[in-house]
């Protein structure tokens, strides 16, 4: 087996428990205990082993490190995601990607970094009561996380996927621009979202989690945290559950973690789950509402010439022309993603000779996304975590008709994108679609299209909320530095505190909001 | 038990779905097979729903490649069910209950006869109603088979040549 820096890191006397094959019950004891090793669990990790602080990481998905990376979704897939990148809404409408790892969603996402949009940012303070959050306070927290992570527009040209969004929107004049990435010597080989072979992405797993395990961290993997105890207000233990070596059914062995302070970093659904099994306190019901996605439309087309959307950065040019809409509509970000068989195939609507036939044009395949800004208007309240019988939680999603009137327009629009691209045909992802000849034929068909759950194709990478951060307790699961408003020793520093969604893909507001934050927990306030 | 919104919400082709899991489960448990997950005949039903699911893309029926594409099809589904969730893996498993229970195969899919015996056409309209139902249970149906086969096919490097895939790259040491 080749070695690799992070194996030789455990080689060498790094703190790492496989809990899968502990042999009996365990206790640790710790300063702070962290749920989740993946962004905001990462970043919480580095800052508190740094400080000096005895840090114990549970993770509940496998410890995979660069020598396991073989870019084969078949392996990737099951290894590295939430429920083998099979998980679904409550009612099977939308198909949720979220990592479960060592890195959690920074391993196998595409690493477009964005700050967060300064529109979302005055939103949460006039609606939700958002101190200290503004533009300016966050800059400085940006700017580490952008040098902690390496991230840089990207300044190689975009492969042809990304191409194609640029010219397409450049002859319709719609503004894009180059994307941040967060990588380091990348060899743009396209394959981030199966974890990068070449240690070139800056996710948590090589950059923050080696470095609070070199400060003397220990990390648990493969051990799920059921619920957290509670005695007079104060969270006393964590308590975990030891899972198979192939990480799907718990184990009878536990392990019991005894901590000053709990930093919950699930992710979203992944943190409101952990407090509904808790049964912590919840007077106004909020716990795991308001949970958001950016409701992802998928539009598919075959060019003349190859695309090749399987290689090079899978994300390097974005158009945020629809994002503000100023007719009160719901916005969108325009994006592509990689193009790996398997994705394609699965995510592509229909089946038999159709569905060959654009499998056989893979090499010439290009696919945009539109991720639908859901969260700032009443008729996007979002979903709703609950917790299935056996204890895992499930999110419950309905889409309203506000948000489908968004993903047909987003429809429209990436098909003209695509169209002026040069595009020979165009596909939207849906159940009743058929491949279009020019614009006109897909707007006729578009227009049409039942806009229903598993008819639509809907997915999301982005998952928000759950936990919404705010100043009034009566709105809020936490406060604006992400105390639980009913616990003191507990925290929440993951993408589950945002009150509505981004509005941009989020790792980089999840860095920089749990930097902030885990140092203010320290007393540094705003060093 | 089947609630009185969950039945308005599914209707009555729904109902009999959910009611007919229960019963399919209390049948006698299957014989023991190569697989993790499958019985022998939920093999069946993937046996006979991958090649027209992937029509365009199989072997041709009795060409010499068809049995081989078949059982690795098969292998391939099994190895993904049996990675998933075990809530997700109960879902499979009344699925196929419900294509394997002969009255809710004839009357909830529509394939009158035994799977090994159903025709091409049968199934592909088979798939066609459960993919535009006006049932979200049943269309939900349809995309766990699509999901399933379609992933299980193109997962398979040796499918790669036909659509234009090299593979992953060469890293290097
Ligand atoms: C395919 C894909 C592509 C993406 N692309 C981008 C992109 O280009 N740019 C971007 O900014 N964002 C992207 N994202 C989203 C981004 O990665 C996530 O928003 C981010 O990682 C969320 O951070 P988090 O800390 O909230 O949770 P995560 O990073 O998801 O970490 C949570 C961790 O907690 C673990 N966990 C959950 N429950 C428990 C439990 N009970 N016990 C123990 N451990 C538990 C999980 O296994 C997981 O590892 C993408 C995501 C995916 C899946
Ligand atoms: S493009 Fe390739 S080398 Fe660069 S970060 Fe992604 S997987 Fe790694």
């Amino acid at each position: 087996m080749k070695s690799d820096f992070f194996r030789d890191g455990i080689a060498s006397g790094w703190n790492h428990i496989d809990a899968s094959s502990l042999s009996g019950d365990t206790v640790l004891e710790a300063d702070v205990a962290i749920v989740g090793a993946g962004a905001g669990g990462g970043v919480s990790a580095e800052i508190f082993s740094k400080a000096g602080l005895k840090v114990v990481m549970v993770e509940e998905g496998s410890l995979s490190t660069t020598r396991d990376f073989n870019m084969l979704e078949s392996e990737a897939y099951p290894a590295l995601f939430q429920e083998s990148a099979s998980r679904k809404t409550r009612d099977k409408g939308i198909d949720i990607f979220q990592g479960r790892c060592v890195g959690g969603g920074t391993l196998v996402n595409w690493t477009a970094s964005f700050r967060t949009p300064p529109a979302t940012l005055k939103h949460w303070e006039k609606n939700f009561g958002v101190a200290g959050l503004g533009t300016e306070e966050l800059r400085p927290w940006f700017e580490k996380m952008e040098s902690r992570f390496n991230i840089k527009p990207w300044d190689l040209p975009p492969n042809r996927n990304n191409d194609v969004l640029r010219s397409g929107a450049e002859k319709l004049g719609y503004s894009w621009g180059v994307i941040p990435r967060n990588v380091r010597d990348c060899r743009n080989l396209g394959y981030c979202g199966l974890g990068c072979p070449v240690r070139a992405k800056q996710d948590t797993l090589v950059t923050s989690v080696a470095d609070a395990l070199v400060n003397g961290a220990t990390l648990v993997s493969r051990a799920r945290a059921e619920r957290i105890v509670m005695y007079n207000g104060n969270a006393k233990w964590l308590d975990c559950v030891a899972m198979d070596e192939n990480g799907i059914h718990p184990r009878k062995t536990k392990i019991s973690i005894r901590a000053k302070h709990f930093v919950l970093s699930a992710g979203a659904i992944g943190t409101p789950a952990l407090l509904l099994r808790s049964r912590l306190p919840d007077p106004h019901g909020l716990i795991g509402k308001r949970t958001f996605i950016h409701p992802v439309s998928v539009s598919g087309a075959i060019f003349p010439e190859p695309v090749e959307g399987f290689y090079g950065a899978p994300q390097s040019v974005y158009s945020d022309h629809f994002l503000y809409p100023d007719d009160g509509k719901i916005g969108f970000k325009l994006e592509t993603p990689p193009i790996y068989p398997v994705m394609a195939a699965t995510k592509l609507c229909g089946f038999g000779v159709p569905h060959a036939e654009f499998m056989k044009s893979l090499a010439n395949a290009q696919v945009i996304i539109a991720l639908n800004v859901d969260g700032f208007h009443a008729e996007s309240p979002g979903g709703t975590v609950a917790l299935k019988k056996d204890g895992t939680p499930v999110l419950d999603y309905p889409i309203t008709p506000y948000v489908w009137e968004g993903i047909t327009r987003s429809l429209f629009t990436t098909a003209r994108i695509q169209f002026s691209a040069g595009a020979e045909r165009v596909i939207p992802f849906h159940q009743y679609s058929r491949p279009c000849k020019d614009f006109g034929e897909a707007e006729k068909m578009i227009k049409n299209l039942p806009m229903e759950v598993l008819k639509a194709k809907v997915v999301s990478a982005h998952v928000m909320g759950g936990c919404p951060m705010g100043g009034d307790e009566r709105t809020s699961v936490v406060d604006c530095e992400g105390k639980l408003r009913h616990a003191e020793n507990v925290f929440v520093f993951d993408g589950s505190v945002f009150p509505t969604s981004l509005g941009t893909n989020p790792q980089l507001s999840i860095f920089a909001l749990t930097a902030r934050n885990a140092h203010r927990l320290l007393g540094n306030g705003d060093k | 038990m089947i609630t009185r919104r969950q039945l308005i919400k599914t209707g009555m082709a729904g109902a009999l779905f959910l009611a007919s899991t229960r019963l399919a489960h209390a049948l006698p448990p299957p014989g023991k097979t190569d697989f993790v997950f499958l019985s022998e005949k939920d093999a069946e039903v993937i046996s006979a729903v991958a090649p027209s699911m992937l029509e365009g893309a199989f072997p041709e029926h009795g060409s010499p490649g068809y049995e081989e594409a078949v059982r690795k099809v098969v292998a391939r589904v099994d190895a993904t069910i049996s990675g998933l969730t075990p809530s997700m893996q109960d879902e499979v498993g009344e699925l196929f209950s419900v294509l394997n229970f002969p009255p809710t195969r004839m009357f909830v899919a529509g394939v009158w006869k035994p799977w090994t015996e159903a025709g091409r056409a049968e199934i592909t309209s088979f798939l066609e109603s459960w993919q535009k139902s006006r049932f979200q249970l049943l269309r939900s149906g349809y995309d766990a088979l699509h999901e399933l086969i379609t992933a299980a096919w193109y997962s398979n490097p040796e499918t790669w040549a036909s659509i234009g895939y090299p593979g992953p790259p060469d890293v290097g040491a």
